[in-house]
Parts: C-alpha cells; structure tokens; sequence
C-alpha cells in the first residue's frame, strides 16, 4: 500500500471517528432506540472501521466526498419552515404528502387526509414495528460506510405498505427540506409494494429557501416489489447548492414486477444517488432514468448496479448530463447477470452534453456477464450541442443563445417523458428552463 | 416581370467549403417577385450556393458580393439574414430531439417578430394562424406536438420545411432539391404551399435536379449551374430543353 493511499485512508478513518465522536452524546428517538437496540453501536462501529469512502475504492473513484467528511456536523435541532417551501417544491401538487424537516415528521406541513385505502404511510419512529425480525436484520446489515452512518445516527424517516391487490389512485409525495445549521439527516425510508398493485411515489429533496444552505441529507430507501406490481418512483434532488446529499435506492423486484426509477439532479455540491437493483424473478423489470443539471461547483453522482439473478428479466437505463461551468458529472454503471439469468434484456446508455471548457464528464458503463444467452447493450457519448441543429434553429431567426438553450432543453426534455404524472412533467420542465435562463450556462 | 426592386445582388461570389472553393465567380440579381430555378448536376455549388446565402458556419465566402437589400449579406449572422426575410428550405432538415414543432415554431416566428419590432404572438394567435396552413399542407394538428423532424418520413420533413415556409412568410425563400424523396402526391402537396407564398413582394429560388418541379411552381428563369458558375440562364423552356438533352449536351452547346 503506497504512503498516500495509506495516507488517505487513515484521513478518511480520522473523519468517520471525529463525525463519531461529534455525535457521541446522540441517541435516536426512544422509539427507534429501541428498535435498532444492539445494531446502533454496531453501525458505529462499523461507520468508525471502514471511514468514510475514499476515491481510493472503485464505487467512489470519480467522487471526492472529502469535502462532505470534512465539515462539523451537528444533529438536526428544531426548524420552522414555512408552508410556502413545501408547495414551492412539490412536483405533485394534490399528492398525499408527508413533509420531513431535516430528517423529522412534520405534521402540520403535511397531507395525508386524502391517503387512498390500502395504503399505510407513517414515519419510521411509529411503523417500525410493522417490519418483522427477517427483514430489519436484512435491512441493517451493511458493509457499506455511508448506510452504517445511517443506522448509526439514524434521524428517522418513512414506512409505506401498499397492500395485494390495490391501484393507488392518488400520487404519494415525500419533501425533505434541509435548513441548514450543519445538520446532518440520516434518514431511512422502507417501501412495500404488493402483488399486482401500482403506486407512482415522489421524493422532493430540497432546502428551506437559503442557497447557502449547509446540511447532508445521508437517506437509504429500501423497496420490496411484489409479483406483479409496478413502482414508478421519481426523485427530485433539488438540495441547497452548498448542501450535500447522499442516497442508496435498494430494490428487489418480484415475478412480473416492473420497477421504474427517476433523478432529476438540479441541487447540491455533492450528490451522488446509488440505484441497487436486484431482478430474482421471471418478468423482473427495472427502468431507470434521469437528467443532471450540473453546473459551477457541483459534482453530481448516478451510480447503478443491477443483478440479473434468474431467467428473463429486463433493463433499461438511459442518463442525461447537461455539465455547465466548473462542474463535474459522473455516471457508474452496471449490470451484472449470474449465469442462470438467461434471456436477460439489458441496455444501458449515458449521454453527456458539456457546455463549457472546465465542464467535466465521466462515464463507466460495465457488463459483467455470466449468462451465454443474453442481450446486453452499454454506452456513454460526451459532446457539444449538435452544429447542423444549431445552425438549423438559426437560419429561422433564433439568436444564438436562445438556440443552444431550446437545444439543451430539448436535450433533457426529451427524457422527462419518461415521467408519467403530467404536473411532475410540467414542473421539472419550468425547472430545466429556469436552470437555463437564471445565468449564462450556456455559451 | 421587369422594374421590381432588386431583392439578391450576387457579383463574381467564390466561396469554399472548409478548404475546398466550390464556387467560382458565380453573378446572379433577383427582382422581387421573381422565381428562379437554378439546375445543375451533382457537386455543380447548388447546394453551396443555398447554405451560402444562409449564412452556415464553415460555408466561407473568399471573394466578390452579394447584397441583400441593400446590405451586405457577409456581415449578417444566419438569425440576422432570417430576421431580414431570407428562408432556407433545407434539403435535409436536421432532427431536433426533445423540441417540439409547435414549440420550436413559435419561437422561430416570435423572434422574427420581435427582431423586426413586430408584437409577439400569443398561443391563441399563433393557433389561429397555423390552422389554414395545416390544411393547405395536408397536415394533422398532432403534427405539432412531435419533436422537430424527429422519425419524419422524407415527405414529413418537406411538409414541414414548406409549414415553416408558409408560417414565416419570408421576403427571399431559397428552397434547396426540396423535391428530393417526394412522391408525387407529396409533390404536389409541396407545391400548393410554395405557389400560396408566391406573390409580387416575394422571390423564390428553386433548387433542383429535375424539371418535374418546375411543372407545378413555373419559374420565371432558369439557371444551370455547373462547376461553381452559372453557364446558361433562360426562361423555363430552358428546363424542359436540360430534361431533353441532358446537362452534358447543353455544355458541348455553351
């Protein structure tokens, strides 16, 4: 091990134990103490060994979260927001909405009147209990940094059942807003979808109104798909842009299920977003999609990995980079298909637009293949906007600037239709068009 | 057709694409009101000539001129010359993925309007507008919702190049082999849109391979262009004579 490496990791080590350390009088609330009992020094424990990730491990090689482990963090105290934030923010206005204040439920803020029959929704510090023994243990067993972190200082977060058989009719939404003040939310989410049942799910990540924010949102969602159901689940990162966000999206998916997964990443001075799929059964299907929106200082994170483990199961994953400035986008990417997982339909593409000199891209597409009977597909472009469509938006009188906006836009626009929900829709587009007019990313 | 306003002055133009001089001392006037067919065969500068006059990036003019009402067509940017009435009917209209017709349309007119100081037009308006040229053009209102030439067959991209043609209402329409990859219902379809622009205050120019064009919008003149020049000019018997003899027998005649 060279001295640097070995230099880096003791840092990285150094960090976890004064992150630890910083939160040493911290205890979840009673409710979720209890629940977790044993596993919270566990994870701390756990947290303090592994240090936090280092550009020196392979998942995190692009992405230098120094920055992140660097700052003074403080467990999150009580914030006043106003309501304006959260409708402000919401991609589905007459969503059932549960609204979460640096990682705790707030009631007032929320909407749950409207919750559609067959739906369970609560905050984890109240529907813990519903989970059994089996699969807590699965849930909080880790090996990786970040979700022993979450266990660790565990804030809260939400429980969502949907039972067999049900068509939820009306959009769920969850907003998280991040105040500020150093907080650190380390916020676990846990969703069930049942035989045959669809639910479109919607998470808002964004801050109370001051752009120079300072917090980290750390979430781990865990989704359980039953045979037959559909989840279309889209997240909207649109975090303060000196905040940092962190998220791991685990999801097993049943016979027949189809899992569809949306980014839109507009916030943060770091995110990076972890999509871990597992397909175990025939007709497994996962989809997974997004756009960055990267512009000065930011560094945006979209890393996939997909298990291909039983016959004929599919995936399809396309993500779009706009990098404007001095930012950077990454996208990692991968499937991995076990040798029983034949018939596996897989294609995987990232393309990226760079709209400026200092603007960066890195793209790592993977297959690891097993199987001999597969279709497999990977790719990743980087370029400049197109000259003949520039040129053709010009000769009908479009100035420049306005061409290279209409043809970013389009650039983007192209995959929101990804989205089912209409409002969803509209509401990223006027967030993409804002992105593009609020300065001069283009040029 | 004689004493209208001179629209297009082009005086001894040579002009290279990258590296390569494609035209060599080519002399054209345009009057208001007048349609001109330019003919040639493959690699003769038609093409050039069109992306010339639009202003293409890497399309270089290295000598001579070429006045559009006036002003000096080399100093104008591409928006600049379509603001000033000048409309290029692209032989291959380029895909515009994520931007839809409807959208990109609006924005297009809107920009001319406001260029030349015009009100801009609100949705209503522009609906209203674009309600009659649709039927002209045999197209479907869901037309509009489809990103920009995005999986259009040949005939799409030609209907909807002569759509913009008739939205925009350009002073100086330059229409490059827009009857290439047309059948002939499509044919005809285009050429209802181009003979409904044409009028005293507006020019055209045909660019073409082939006479059947010149039989649904008749021109006024005819052109051969060959090796960057134009070596014959006529009315349209000009045409029907090319379709006879071929351009290689209308060389040995020059």
């Amino acid at each position: 091990m060279s001295n640097k490496r070995q230099a880096e990791l003791t840092a990285a080590k150094e960090m976890a134990q004064a992150y630890a350390d910083s939160f040493a009088g911290y205890a979840p609330l009673p409710a979720l103490s209890a629940w977790l009992g044993k596993q919270t020094a566990q994870a701390k424990d756990t947290f303090v060994k592994l240090g936090f990730p280092t550009t020196r491990t392979e998942e995190w090689c692009f992405t230098n979260i120094a920055p992140l482990a660097r700052q003074a963090f403080h467990a999150p105290q009580k914030q006043a927001v106003n309501g304006a934030v959260i409708s402000e923010a919401k991609l589905v206005k007459d969503a059932v909405t549960l609204v979460f204040i640096d990682g705790r439920l707030n009631y007032d803020l929320s909407e749950i009147t409207n919750l559609p029959n067959g739906v369970t929704i609560a905050p984890l510090s109240q529907g813990a209990g519903l989970l059994d023994d089996a699969k807590k243990a699965k849930i909080l067993n880790t090996t990786a940094s970040l979700e022993a972190a979450n266990t660790a200082f565990l804030t809260d977060g939400y429980i969502l059942i949907v039972a067999d058989g049900v068509t939820v009719k009306t959009p769920i939404e969850l907003v998280f807003v991040g105040t500020g003040n150093q907080s650190a939310s380390h916020i676990r989410n846990f969703i069930s979808v049942g035989k045959n049942s669809k639910l479109e799910l919607f998470e808002t990540w964004t801050s109370s109104n001051n752009p120079d924010n300072i917090y980290w949102h750390n979430s781990v969602c865990d989704i359980i798909l039953a045979d037959g159901s559909k989840l279309a689940f889209t997240r909207q990162q649109s975090e303060a842009l000196q905040a940092f966000h962190t998220a791991t999206v685990k999801t097993t998916v049943g016979k027949d299920a189809t899992f569809t997964g949306f980014i839109a990443n507009l916030g943060s001075k770091i995110a990076r977003t972890e999509w871990q799929t597992t397909l175990n059964n025939s007709g497994s299907r996962v989809e997974l999609y997004g756009f960055s929106l990267v512009g000065k200082g930011q560094h945006h994170n979209v890393t996939t990995h997909t298990n291909h483990t039983a016959p004929n199961t599919s995936a399809d994953q396309l993500f779009r980079n706009v990098v404007a400035d001095s930012g950077h986008g990454v996208f990692m990417g991968k499937y991995h298909v076990l040798p029983v997982a034949q018939q596996t339909d897989a294609a995987m593409l990232n393309q990226n637009l760079l709209l400026g000199k200092k603007a960066k891209a890195d793209s790592k597409p993977e297959l690891e293949i097993y199987a001999d009977d597969v279709k497999c597909s990977h790719g990743a472009t980087c370029g400049s906007l197109d000259e003949g469509a520039l040129f053709y938006l010009r000769s009908r009188g479009i100035d420049e600037m306005a061409a290279k906006a209409m043809l970013t836009e389009g650039f983007i626009d192209d995959l929101i239709l990804k989205i089912d929900n209409a409002q969803a829709k509209e509401l990223l587009h006027s967030r993409i068009h804002r992105w593009l007019q609020t300065t001069k990313r283009v040029g | 057709m004689t004493q209208n306003k001179t629209i297009l002055t082009i005086k001894n133009l040579h002009a290279s694409v990258g590296d390569k001089e494609i035209l060599k001392g080519l002399n054209l006037t345009i009057n208001q009101g007048e349609v001109h067919a330019i003919m040639g065969p493959n690699g003769s500068g038609k093409s050039t000539l069109a992306n010339v006059l639009a202003g293409k990036p890497n399309y270089t003019m290295t000598k001579g001129s070429v006045t559009y009402l006036g002003k000096d067509l080399s100093k104008l940017e591409p928006e600049e010359r379509a603001q000033a009435g000048i409309f290029l009917g692209f032989q291959y209209p380029v895909e515009i993925p994520g931007v839809n017709s409807m959208y990109f349309l609006r924005a297009a007119l809107n920009a001319q309007r406001k260029a030349r100081g015009e009100e801009e037009l609100d949705g209503m308006d522009f609906m209203e507008l674009i309600e009659d040229k649709l039927e002209l053009l045999d197209m479907d209102m869901s037309f509009l919702k489809r990103a920009v030439n995005v999986g259009f067959s040949g005939g799409e991209k030609k209907r909807h190049e002569t759509l913009q043609l008739c939205m925009l209402n350009p002073l100086l329409a330059i229409l490059d082999e827009t009857d290439s990859g047309l059948d002939i219902d499509a044919l005809q379809i285009v050429s209802r849109g181009v003979n409904a622009i044409r009028g005293t205050d507006r020019s055209i120019v045909l660019i073409t391979h082939y006479q059947r064009l010149l039989d649904y919008i008749e021109p006024d003149f005819v052109h051969v262009l060959k090796d960057g020049k134009i070596i014959k000019s006529g009315d349209k018997t000009l045409a029907l004579e090319l379709e006879k003899q071929g351009y290689a027998g209308l060389t040995s005649a020059a």
